[in-house]
C-alpha cells in the first residue's frame, strides 16, 4: 500500500518509529484490502493519539489555573510601583530594585507555569504513578508556592531548601533520576527556546510576542517533555493508564 | 531534629505507598499475558489478537491491545524484540513478545488468588 508510509509516520509521531512499523505491518497483514485497512488504521490512530492530544489540551488549560499564583510576585512588585507613581504613599522600594525584582519575579513565574503545565501534561499522558508526573507535580507545586511567597525572604529560603531536599530524595532511585533529568532538560530547553521566540516575535510586534508566549512556548514544553521522556526510556510508548 | 525525622519518615512512607506499590494485574492484562504464554515464541500483534478471539471469543481492538502490551512491557512483565521483515506486511518486521519470569510469577499469583476465591463455590466443576 502506497500510503502506508504516511500512516506509519503519523502513528510514529505518537509511539515511535519502531513500534509504528510493527503496528502498520500488523494492520497490513490483517487487512490487505484498502477499505478495511483504512478503517482499522483510523481506529488505531485515534487510540494512540487521543491521550496525547487530551494531555496537550489539559496542559494549555492549566495556564489559566496557574497564572495568578505564578505571577503573584510580579503583581505585588508592580502594585508597589503603581502606588509609588500615584503618590498614594511615600513607602515604596527604590525604582531600580522594583525593576530588577519585578523582572526576576516575571521570569520565575513563567518557569513555574511551565513546570505546572508539564505536571498536568504528564498526569494525563502517563498517569498519577509515573515518575515524570510525581517529579513535575512536586517541583511545580513548590515553585508555585515560591512565587506566591516571593515577598517573604524567610519563606523563600525555606521553600528553596525544601526543593533541594525533595530533589535529593527523588534522586535516590534510577527511575526518578531519569525523570528529574528529563524535567530539568525539558524545562531548560523550553525556556531558552521561548526566550528566543519572544525576542524574535517581539521585534516584529508586541502582540505577536504575547501570542507566541501563550501559543508556542507551552507546545515546545510538552513536546520536549514527551520526546525526552520517550528517548530516555523512562516511559511506555503510549499511555501507562488505560484498559486493564 | 524531630522535624527532620518526621520528614525522613514521610519520605520513606511516600516511597513505600506511592512509588513501590505494584498494582494488581487487570483482567485484560491477564488475558494478554496468558495468550502470549500459549503462543510461546510466535506472539506478536496479529497472533495475540487471534489467540484471544479463538480461545475466549473476544474481539480485541488493536489500540487496546498495543496499549496493554506497552504497559506490560513498561512494568517489566514482557519483553519484545523485532523480527525480520516479511513481504505480506509490506516489508515490515513483526514485534515479538515474551513473558518475563516476573510476568510469569505475577500471573501465577493472580490466578492462584482467583482459584482460592472460587474454592467451594462449585462454579467451575464438581469441587469448584
Amino acid at each position: 500500500m502506497k500510503n502506508a508510509r504516511v500512516m506509519e509516520w503519523l502513528i510514529g509521531a505518537f509511539v515511535g518509529k519502531e513500534r509504528a512499523t510493527a503496528m502498520i505491518g500488523d494492520q497490513l497483514e490483517m487487512h490487505p484490502d484498502g477499505t478495511r485497512f483504512w478503517r482499522s488504521f483510523l481506529m488505531l490512530l485515534v487510540s494512540v493519539a487521543w491521550r496525547p492530544l487530551a494531555a496537550l489540551l489539559v496542559a494549555y488549560a492549566s495556564i489559566y489555573l496557574t497564572w495568578i499564583p505564578a505571577f503573584h510576585g510580579w503583581i505585588l512588585v508592580s502594585r508597589h510601583l503603581w502606588v509609588h507613581r500615584a503618590g498614594v504613599t511615600t513607602w515604596a522600594p527604590n525604582a531600580s530594585i522594583i525593576m530588577r525584582e519585578g523582572f526576576w519575579a516575571l521570569i520565575f513565574g513563567g518557569i513555574s507555569m511551565l513546570e505546572c503545565l508539564s505536571a498536568m501534561f504528564a498526569y494525563v499522558l502517563y498517569g498519577f504513578r509515573d515518575a515524570m508526573t510525581i517529579v513535575s507535580a512536586i517541583l511545580g507545586g513548590l515553585s508555585l508556592a515560591l512565587c506566591w511567597y516571593l515577598w517573604s525572604p524567610e519563606i523563600r529560603i525555606a521553600l528553596i531548601l525544601g526543593m533541594a531536599i525533595v530533589t535529593l530524595a527523588l534522586a535516590a532511585t534510577r527511575e526518578y533520576r531519569r525523570a528529574l533529568a528529563v524535567f530539568t532538560l525539558g524545562i531548560s530547553i523550553s525556556v531558552a527556546f521561548g526566550w528566543l521566540v519572544l525576542k524574535v516575535s517581539g521585534s516584529f510586534h508586541s502582540g505577536a510576542a504575547s501570542l507566541a508566549g501563550i501559543g508556542i512556548i507551552p507546545l515546545i514544553t510538552v513536546l520536549m517533555i514527551s520526546q525526552l521522556h520517550r528517548k530516555l526510556g523512562a516511559t511506555p510508548a503510549v499511555s501507562s493508564i488505560g484498559t486493564r | 531534629m524531630t522535624v527532620n525525622l518526621q520528614i525522613a519518615s514521610f519520605i520513606e512512607m511516600y516511597y513505600i505507598v506511592v512509588m513501590k506499590k505494584t498494582p494488581p494485574l487487570g483482567e485484560f492484562e491477564q488475558i494478554v499475558i496468558l495468550a502470549i504464554l500459549q503462543l510461546e515464541d510466535v506472539a506478536y500483534g496479529v497472533s495475540i489478537r487471534q489467540e484471544i478471539r479463538v480461545r475466549i471469543g473476544r474481539t480485541v481492538s488493536p489500540g487496546a491491545l498495543y496499549t496493554t502490551l506497552d504497559r506490560l512491557e513498561n512494568k517489566g512483565l514482557l519483553i519484545s524484540r523485532m523480527g525480520d521483515p516479511t513481504t505480506n506486511r509490506g516489508g515490515r518486521a513483526k514485534r515479538f513478545y515474551t513473558v518475563t519470569s516476573n510476568g510469569t510469577q505475577r500471573i501465577a499469583e493472580a490466578q492462584a488468588a482467583f482459584r482460592k476465591m472460587l474454592t467451594g463455590l462449585g462454579l467451575l466443576g464438581v469441587n469448584g
